[in-house]
């Protein structure tokens, strides 16, 4: 498939895909492109092979996501032979950035730290409700990290007149945390499966990766554990399977 | 007035031009042109009732155009307009989608879409803009998300992009006793026009 050159501006170039920000259909509608390119070093049949469908099944799960009723891009336009995604753009920082400032912001005298903490566990509690909305209709993320969580403002929240954009704006003493939507991005990873091990392993994921970047961590996974196992409907199991695989590790079956 | 618009990542000289009519009296005339491929009548009918937003009809004319210019995919219908009657629908059945999709002879409204390529020789856009005003013979009315709205029948639209499992967790929780946020009007209109724009986009996978 000869390569064609995307009409927006390049936003990250990953191992995977590179992502574009552009309009769909309309001037007034954004749009974010996500575009799996070939790699000329592997065989031309396989290649396709893979990029369509990894495509297809990001595709897939972005739309069977949405369409339940959990917060993810929603598919515009799919084109899998050159393994293009055209998707809902998401405005706001993700959660990644969001803790950076926050903790950032926290250290700064002049602020009061209570009040970043207070909010801080609205979003953890927010975060596990995702997630446990996520694993009840039985979708696998595959890669839950804090980058591929984002806030997302309320468009009917009617209190603000302007919409606040940067994670700056989320600081900011009158806006309240309660405004923001969880949304996840970035199905690549993912798959549907109702087993307690494969979400007890996104979990683990999530845990992973936030303890390693966040070093005031542990007590706000720890709320999102308990927001997943108030708010997610199979939780008692997969928790308890989340023990075995913080002893194990990540892979089961420990081939490969 | 017509809504005249050329698309994002498609080349600038393809150019659609659109118009929604109510109190339409020659559905049945425009219909057996149709049937007897008067070129014409070589227009994108649309049954306005099955639509929930103005970008549902768009978006297909941008899987028709796309599908067009692609030697490797080409179209599977015989011209670009009935392609974007087709393209609205989530599945590969061809004759379903006119039937459910295009205009009926009874069908009292009427989305008309002509798709030109502006580089043509032929192509005069006046010319263009008469004949489609006056080909359906009806009140126009805005091409616009609030006049669609209208006209939309939910129950149709639900039966058609199958989305039976819309909203499934909330309702899901609602049924274990939680207390769910009622989402209001927009957002519900929004999350459907989402819906019918992802069961359009993901046909080509099924």
């Amino acid at each position: 498939m000869p390569p064609r050159p995307i009409d927006g501006t390049l936003l990250k170039q990953g191992a995977e895909a590179h992502v574009y920000r552009s309009t769909f259909l309309l001037p007034n509608v954004p749009c974010l492109i996500k575009v799996r390119p070939t790699k000329p070093y592997r065989h031309a049949t396989l290649d396709m092979r893979l990029t369509k469908h990894r495509c297809v099944s990001e595709a897939r799960l972005l739309n069977r996501c949405r369409s339940m009723g959990v917060l993810c891009p929603a598919v515009y336009f799919v084109d899998e032979k050159r393994g293009e995604i055209i998707m809902e753009w998401i405005e706001g920082p993700s959660v990644r950035d969001f803790l950076h400032d926050c903790i950032d912001g926290a250290s700064d005298p002049g602020k009061e730290e209570d009040n970043v903490d207070v909010r801080l566990d609205a979003l953890m509690e927010n975060i596990g409700q995702t997630i446990g909305k996520l694993h009840d209709i039985d979708i696998i993320h595959g890669d839950l990290t804090t980058s591929n969580l984002m806030l997302k403002h309320r468009e009917n929240s009617g209190t603000t007149s302007e919409p606040q954009q940067g994670s700056q704006a989320l600081l900011t003493a009158d806006t309240s945390l309660l405004d923001f939507d969880v949304v996840l991005i970035d199905f690549g990873l993912g798959q549907v499966s109702n087993s307690d091990e494969d979400k007890a392993v996104d979990l683990y994921v999530l845990e992973r990766a936030f303890l390693s970047t966040h070093p005031r961590a542990t007590r706000l996974f720890d709320i999102i554990l308990d927001s997943y196992k108030r708010n997610c409907l199979g939780s008692a199991v997969v928790l308890r399977r989340l023990q075995e695989v913080r002893l194990r590790g990540r892979k089961k079956s420990m081939v490969g | 007035m017509p809504t005249t618009l050329s698309l994002p990542h498609l080349p600038s000289n393809y150019r659609l031009h659109i118009a929604l009519f109510t109190s339409v009296t020659n559905a049945a005339h425009l219909h057996s042109q149709l049937l007897a491929k008067n070129p014409e009548y070589e227009y994108a009918f649309i049954d306005p009732s099955i639509l929930v937003s103005h970008l549902q009809p768009i978006s297909a004319c941008f899987r028709a155009i796309r599908d067009l210019l692609d030697p490797d995919v080409g179209l599977r219908t015989p011209n670009v307009h009935s392609e974007t009657v087709f393209s609205l629908s989530p599945t590969h059945n061809i004759t379903d989608s006119y039937r459910r999709f295009g205009i009926s002879p009874s069908s009292a409204a009427v989305l008309a879409i002509k798709i030109l390529d502006t580089s043509l020789a032929s192509y005069s856009e006046s010319n263009t803009l008469e004949r489609l005003t006056s080909i359906v013979e009806g009140t126009e009315v805005d091409f616009d998300t609030k006049d669609i709205r209208k006209l939309t029948d939910l129950i149709k639209v639900k039966k058609y992009y199958k989305l039976k499992d819309m909203g499934y967790v909330d309702q899901l929780y609602k049924k274990k006793g939680r207390n769910i946020e009622e989402k209001s009007e927009e957002e519900a209109w929004r999350d459907l026009e989402v819906a019918v724009l992802g069961a359009m986009a993901l046909r080509s996978l099924v």
